[in-house]
């Protein structure tokens, strides 16, 4: 039997990630921080972990070369990809924002043009305010992008808004929360349902007992 | 994100076989259980499919104008021009069962076009027509050897009878659809505060996407949310459907989906899908079409599927092996004799390249014969053998093949 493939996103969300699989009893062998393997086991082989781009993490599930991936919700949206989200496991909280100068207002009666990682998330939120942009497709220090003129204003992430704040930007609009997600490609959700439910059952456990430790 | 190519993928001679091998066995099963195949055009007027509202986005067909200037599309999809052909096929077709191989032609998917093959059963609206094709998808892909898959068997009218409740509007429903198809769970009901509905309502609406997996466990979950005599009977219905499939011996293949919802809003009762292991698309979707056909004058009840035969090619296990090719050849003098030979090959449907003998010609593994005046000389690799006349060459090759 093909271990079930989990893919994570590498990087700073990936260690919290970790936390929760290790809190609900999932061990990969030889796994530390500083390590740069990108491929573990869990001890009887049935469990791989695999490390991608966060970006890369929806496809992969998409496609079926993962069967579960744990990612932020940017990287879901952004992809559009097509699987199941069934968990939010409460990690990796932050927000989408537009964010321009400080002191400058977002008007709603022109055209913009907006710097983003993100430009399906941007274009959506725009249309929604029937509002035509035009999006530079950046892929990091995207606030420079005001800075120096490439663009009016920018979306993305925004944890604490301590980058844009010394980079002298503020938020102007939210646009939507995002989270951490357990996603499932839709095959192995029914051909794999033992082994997937197992490990969502685990992580479902682990994630209300958090909740109901930390009430919001 | 997606790049869309222009073209429909190329099939290479090894990919091709496979794919003549799916046709082949699909349609080979689909006329085993009675179901004869049909052949609709590839252009069509725009406005039928403009007319039937709630089937093919229109945004999504590949329009073309012909110098009259009328538009036209190439064909969108294969149950909406059978399902109007019906009417008339009627006579000739007394079972009412179809069956189809063709390209569908849409703007949405990478290629642009891809090949369908499904069945349509006419003329009957119960749980034994249903499971008939439900069974007859699972033996399909069973014959296919497709080596992991499960099929989700859902209702269309399940879920939106709850929704009625609801009073939403196209958007809103849209949206609320799509969290369902994607099991959002954590989103669903902070949307559905929002949009200020009946707590009571909220919960039921939320167990939607969760009712899912065995038959059993899905049954009797539903009958927590049942809240109309509607609803009491679609559920009954799946489950009719779900023992019909036990005698048919294919439970096991079988999941119950009540959050399943098909995108083409004409399905009004039983829906279902098929999946593999390591892909993450349906392989085959289909369901029931009770009144599609009111559209085209006369209301027909209709069920059908469709399986994605490109998506079945690239899951058949391993590479195919292909018939061997016998390289016959001649001596100037024995050209006539060389034909005649090839001929009674075929004729035993074997495969057979005739040519010219040419003495630098590189050796091959595939085996060779060669026609000489006095004798025929068989060959391949280590192996040889001699032959008076062309019967004896015929008896020992055909034997050794069975051997």
């Amino acid at each position: 039997m093909q271990p079930v493939t989990i893919a994570l996103a590498k990087g700073r969300p990936a260690k919290q990630s970790i936390d929760l699989l290790e809190a609900a009893g999932i061990h990969f062998e030889g796994f530390h921080e500083k390590t740069r393997k990108l491929v573990f086991f869990n001890k009887d082989k049935t469990l791989r972990l695999i490390f991608l781009k966060g970006m890369d993490v929806p496809i992969y599930v998409e496609k079926g070369a993962a069967d579960i991936g744990i990612v932020g919700r940017d990287n879901i949206i952004e992809t559009e990809a097509d699987v199941y989200e069934i968990l939010d496991l409460g990690i990796g909280k932050c927000k989408f924002s537009v964010a321009g100068k400080k002191g400058v207002s977002l008007p709603d009666n022109q055209s913009l043009t907006i710097g983003t990682k993100y430009p399906n998330i941007a274009k959506k939120f725009f249309d929604k305010r029937n509002q035509t942009i035009e999006t530079v497709h950046l892929n990091g220090s995207v606030e420079l992008a005001p800075l120096i003129g490439l663009a009016d204003y920018i979306v993305d992430i925004v944890e604490t808004g301590n980058t844009l704040h010394e980079n002298g930007l503020e938020v102007l609009a939210d646009i939507e929360t995002i989270s951490t997600k357990f996603i499932v490609n839709k095959a192995s959700f029914v051909t794999r349902s033992k082994e997937i439910q197992d490990v969502l059952k685990k992580l479902e456990q682990v994630v209300s007992e958090k909740n109901a430790n930390s009430p919001l | 994100m997606r790049n869309k190519q222009l073209l429909h993928t190329m099939f290479y001679p090894k990919q091709f076989s496979k794919k003549r091998h799916v046709i082949h066995t699909l349609t080979g099963r689909f006329s085993k259980f009675g179901y004869q195949q049909v052949e609709t055009p590839v252009f069509e007027n725009y406005d039928l499919y403009n007319d039937v509202q709630g089937t093919v986005n229109t945004a999504d067909m590949l329009k073309l104008i012909d110098p009259s200037g009328k538009v036209l599309v190439l064909r969108p999809d294969a149950t909406i021009p059978i399902a109007r052909h019906y009417t008339n096929l009627q006579e000739e077709v007394a079972t009412g069962r179809l069956s189809y191989v063709l390209d569908i032609f849409r703007s949405t998917t990478e290629e642009r076009s891809r090949t369908q093959a499904g069945v349509e059963l006419f003329g009957e609206r119960t749980p034994e027509a249903d499971a008939e094709l439900i069974a007859l998808a699972v033996t399909s892909l069973k014959e296919l050897e497709i080596p992991s898959f499960k099929i989700e068997i859902g209702h269309a009218a399940f879920y939106k009878e709850l929704l009625r409740e609801a009073d939403l509007d196209a958007m809103q429903q849209k949206e609320l659809d799509q969290y369902i198809q994607s099991k959002n769970i954590s989103e669903i009901v902070p949307f559905l505060k929002d949009l200020g509905l009946e707590a009571a309502l909220i919960e039921k609406l939320r167990k939607i996407p969760m009712l899912y997996g065995d038959a059993s466990f899905v049954i009797d979950e539903a009958e927590n949310i049942i809240s109309s005599d509607k609803m009491r009977e679609e559920l009954d219905y799946v489950s009719r459907v779900y023992q019909l499939l036990q005698d048919y011996q294919v439970d096991s293949y079988i999941s119950i989906n009540l959050g399943l919802i098909n995108h083409m809003n004409y399905y009004s009762g039983i829906i279902f899908q098929g999946f593999a292991e390591g892909l993450g698309q349906p392989i085959m979707m289909g369901g029931r079409y009770d009144y599609l056909t009111r559209s085209f004058h006369q209301e027909t009840p209709a069920i059908g599927f469709a399986f994605e035969v490109d998506l079945l090619v690239d899951l058949l296990p391993g590479i195919f092996t292909e018939a061997e090719i016998i390289q016959l050849r001649y001596e100037a003098s024995e050209r006539q004799h060389a034909f005649q030979l090839a001929e009674l090959f075929r004729e035993a449907n074997q495969t057979v390249i005739v040519k010219a003998f040419d003495k630098k010609e590189n050796r091959s593994d595939s085996p060779e014969i060669l026609v000489k005046s006095e004798e025929i000389v068989y060959s391949k690799q280590k192996e040889a053998a001699v032959f008076k006349t062309n019967q004896e060459l015929l008896d020992w090759y055909f034997r050794k093949d069975v051997k």
